[in-house]
């Protein structure tokens, strides 16, 4: 006998706002169904989205709704009702905050993204786990029950949990998903019963903190805190039988046109000719009716997080032989690749870690260190890739780049290779230019090549930058852009196949090309200069030792820039040539009048 | 030498020169300088992929770097453009003036000189590499020869930009040459008027010079091929490099009857 345990978020996007903002969480407003731990005060909060080009409210609080927001109502028509607040945190608490609305866009994706997340939490109560859109998650509990001292208890363990997480939500165990749901959602005490009595006595109500309900097992139903409920095995016909139609799952029209026949329970469907049913209603409703009462089988797709694609190698005793450390990254790289390969996937990213055991030797026996005898310090190192891979030939390459690099002030006792994978690309061939196109493939391995032995921030990509200031007109930026946290993209996948002038960026401002040197000194570098009038052009120079006569000078070229970066920056620069033909680039500070030499035309 | 032998030894320089290019990948043939003179210079009439060359000036301020980055642009279609700068003193603003992609640019800086030399090789030897460049002083036989066997592997064009103490070690490049500025003669100082248009100060950079009446600074070089595998060694090209609507042009100059001179005893 299979056992289902429904999850249900009312107002779903509206607790998925709140949970992801939480300086909005005691502000954004009360859900249309209300609950025991839901905000008390608070401004009403309108979800819109774009349905067929026109804005329209998607999903809106309890607040907002008396004030006669609905969902499917034109946004302007919204705004019309309730004003927008722009900072909904500023408003909080004082009187007039109840007029506005916090108004935000509705994000599905996100949505469904924040449900995943949940259900890869539940995983806890049962492995599998699945998402039921919009708004609840399916959790296969069959046999679980005793883990948790009974299904009632697992209920509300699941239900205590998420509301410590600030979710409200409402939950029920049954036989069926379809009978689990339609508990869940319209279940005892539920709000969005249409009918607002259900038959009284059939149904005990508990608080969780009173005794639990006697003799399960003699087959009463028992119902726990308004908000969770548990239909005993084999009993879910029975309660259905009792539930409104819309808990059958049914699309909108579906229901209106049960309702213009005036069928609102289920037992009054059940009534009815069963052959009758899919002409007049559709063949929706019988699945959904035979789903419901487990007639016909329903499966579910189940989440599945994904393990860390990592491998480790325990030393059994600690070892500094590098080679053997190098095959063991080897071997534990392999294993990574055996993870990543059905997958279609290659490493991005590899994180090795290199714990060192505790160096205490006493004569040749290794004795743990005093306090802890396993303590040791991790060296990492981070492999990074410009492109996915899956090549253990190249990766091993990298990593043996990196593992030079590596200090091993003491032995290794344990060896981790966690890789963060993306998916590989697949580039299909080209029919013209295939030789060139194979050649730039090579292109991110000599990237990688190099980053690995010289590090990230020696291999540098240039690009120009508005500035008068030579020191300030390019910036480097490391070729591998490895972030620090995730979250930012490497830089842009370079395209070979355009024109090289226009992917030089922007050229230089000036229309000369032969006004800057090549070289530039990291710092300028101050020279005794000869010049006949102060304030006038330089006539000789020394240089490393020699003493150069300027021939011919063009200039001065002002520079001043830079007032905001600290000191002003205000120079006046000579292209020089000396009596040999050598060119230099010498500067003037307009301040102290003292030369310097800034760059060589080599 | 008798006429019989110098043609023996013509014919087995021949040989020698064939097997020597077996073992170099035969994609991609030599791309033109752009001025015949210098291609003439070249080993294979042009910048053919796969080899080394050797640029050695006489100073720091004598072009060797403008020339060699005016040259890589040439061949930065074939791939990336790997530059290895140990002392950080490139200055990507004045590539890019030359007519370097800088989006393809790979600036390598190095801690020490043996991670310089080891990132030339790799460089070298990717397939994906136009052009490598570096300032490389000190460089044994070994690694040069290393050097040289990466370039034909990879294919790419190797640049080696040193000093003219260098002239007497032995070279693997396929050719080295000799760049020396040549002073402007005839012309007395350009714009020695032009600080007295010095505009007055304003938040960026103000060049007199640019006004449209002042002459760019073109400048003119003499390449002097000191060697060249696979024998004749000697010549020398004068060539002007001047700038029309922003992009350099190699310009050849009539070689003036000193520098022939020297060019013909060399």
């Amino acid at each position: 006998m299979k056992r289902v345990l429904c999850i249900w978020f009312p107002e779903w996007p509206i607790q998925r706002l709140r949970a992801a903002r939480p300086e909005l969480k005691k502000v954004v407003g009360t859900l249309r169904v209300p609950s025991s731990n839901d905000g008390t005060r608070s401004v009403p909060t309108i979800l819109h989205a774009l349905v067929r080009g026109k804005l329209v409210v998607r999903a809106c609080c309890a607040s907002a709704a008396q004030r006669g927001v609905t969902p499917g109502m034109p946004l302007a028509e919204a705004k019309a009702l309730v004003d927008p607040i722009v900072d909904p945190t500023l408003r909080v608490g004082q009187p007039h905050a109840e007029r506005g609305a916090y108004y935000a866009a509705h994000e599905p994706i996100a949505d469904h993204e924040a449900l995943q997340k949940l259900a890869l939490w539940a995983q806890r109560f049962s492995p599998l786990v699945a998402v039921h859109e919009p708004d609840c998650l399916l959790v296969d509990v069959t046999g679980c029950g005793p883990l948790f001292g009974g299904e009632w208890k697992l209920a509300e363990k699941a239900l205590r949990e998420l509301r410590r997480q600030g979710y409200v939500v409402r939950a029920a165990v049954a036989d069926t998903i379809g009978a689990a749901w339609a508990v869940a959602h319209y279940g005892a005490g539920s709000p969005l019963t249409p009918d607002p009595s259900p038959p009284q006595g059939r149904r005990e109500t508990l608080s969780s903190s009173s005794p639990r309900p006697q003799g399960e097992g003699s087959g009463v139903r028992g119902t726990l805190s308004p908000d969770a409920a548990v239909v005993l095995p084999g009993q879910h016909s029975d309660d259905l039988k009792l539930l409104p139609v819309e808990s059958l799952r049914l699309d909108d029209d579906v229901i209106q046109l049960l309702r213009a026949f005036d069928i609102r329970r289920i037992d009054q469907l059940l009534e009815l000719p069963r052959a009758a049913l899919p002409s007049r209603f559709g063949p929706e409703l019988l699945r959904r009716l035979d789903q419901a009462l487990g007639d016909v089988a329903e499966s579910l797709t189940f989440e599945r997080a994904h393990e860390p694609d990592e491998a480790t190698w325990e030393f059994e005793v600690p070892c500094g032989d590098r080679r053997l450390i190098e095959a063991v990254l080897e071997k534990l790289l392999e294993q990574v690749l055996e993870k990543l390969r059905p997958r279609q996937m290659g490493v991005q990213r590899l994180l090795c870690w290199l714990h060192l055991a505790d160096q205490k030797v006493v004569g040749t026996l290794r004795v743990p260190s005093p306090n802890d005898g396993t303590r040791s310090v991790p060296t990492t190192f981070l492999v990074g890739l410009l492109h996915a891979s899956a090549s253990m030939r190249h990766l091993l390459e990298l990593v043996r780049l990196h593992l030079e690099r590596v200090q091993l002030p003491a032995e290794v006792a344990r060896v981790t290779v966690r890789a963060s994978a993306a998916p590989l690309e697949f580039r299909q061939g080209q029919m013209f230019d295939e030789e060139n196109a194979e050649r730039w493939r090579e292109f991110p391995v000599l990237v990688e090549r190099l980053c690995s032995r010289l590090g990230e921030n020696a291999v540098l990509r240039p690009s120009l930058r508005a500035d008068a200031q030579p020191e300030f007109a390019w910036r480097y930026e490391p070729w591998l852009y490895v972030p620090a946290s995730g979250g930012r993209k490497p830089p842009d996948d370079v395209t070979f196949s355009d024109n090289a002038k226009s992917s030089g960026g922007s050229r230089p401002p000036l229309a000369e090309c032969l006004w800057r040197p090549p070289c530039l000194k990291t710092q300028p570098v101050a020279v005794p200069v000869m010049s006949v009038v102060p304030g006038g052009p330089p006539l000789r120079f020394e240089w490393q030792g020699h003493s150069h006569v300027v021939a011919h000078y063009w200039g001065p070229e002002r520079i001043e820039t830079g007032w905001w970066r600290g000191p002003d920056v205000r120079r006046d620069y000579y292209l020089v040539e000396t009596a040999t033909g050598e060119r230099f680039w010498l500067f003037r500070t307009r301040k102290e009048e003292t030369w310097f030499l800034h760059g060589a035309f080599g | 030498m008798t006429p019989a032998r110098a043609e023996l030894i013509q014919n087995l320089k021949e040989q020698l020169r064939r097997l020597e290019r077996q073992e170099r990948r035969a994609d991609g043939a030599a791309v033109s300088t752009g001025l015949a003179e210098l291609d003439r210079l070249l080993p294979e009439g042009g910048l053919e992929p796969g080899t080394l060359l050797e640029w050695l000036s006489a100073g720091e301020g004598s072009g060797a770097a403008t020339l060699a980055l005016v040259l890589a642009a040439r061949v930065q279609e074939r791939g990336a453009v790997v530059i290895v700068d140990e002392r950080r003193e490139f200055f990507p603003p004045a590539a890019a003036a030359l007519g370097i992609a800088l989006s393809r640019t790979v600036v390598v800086q190095p801690a020490k000189p043996r991670d310089a030399l080891w990132a030339l090789e790799q460089a070298l030897r990717s397939q994906a590499v136009g052009v490598a460049m570096a300032w490389t002083e000190k460089l044994n036989d070994r690694a040069f020869r290393r050097l040289q066997l990466a370039a034909e592997a990879g294919g790419s064009l190797g640049f080696l930009l040193r000093l003219a103490a260098c002239r007497a070690t032995p070279s693997w490049a396929a050719a080295r040459f000799l760049v020396q500025a040549v002073p402007l003669v005839g012309q007395t100082f350009l714009s020695a008027s032009a600080g007295k248009n010095a505009r007055p100060a304003t938040s960026s950079s103000s060049r007199p010079l640019g006004e449209g009446r002042d002459p760019s600074p073109g400048r003119r070089l003499r390449i002097e091929l000191l060697h060249r595998r696979g024998g004749q060694s000697g010549g020398a090209v004068e060539l002007e490099l001047c700038d029309e609507a922003g992009v350099v042009h190699l310009v050849s100059r009539v070689a003036d009857p000193a520098s022939a001179r020297r060019a013909a005893r060399a």
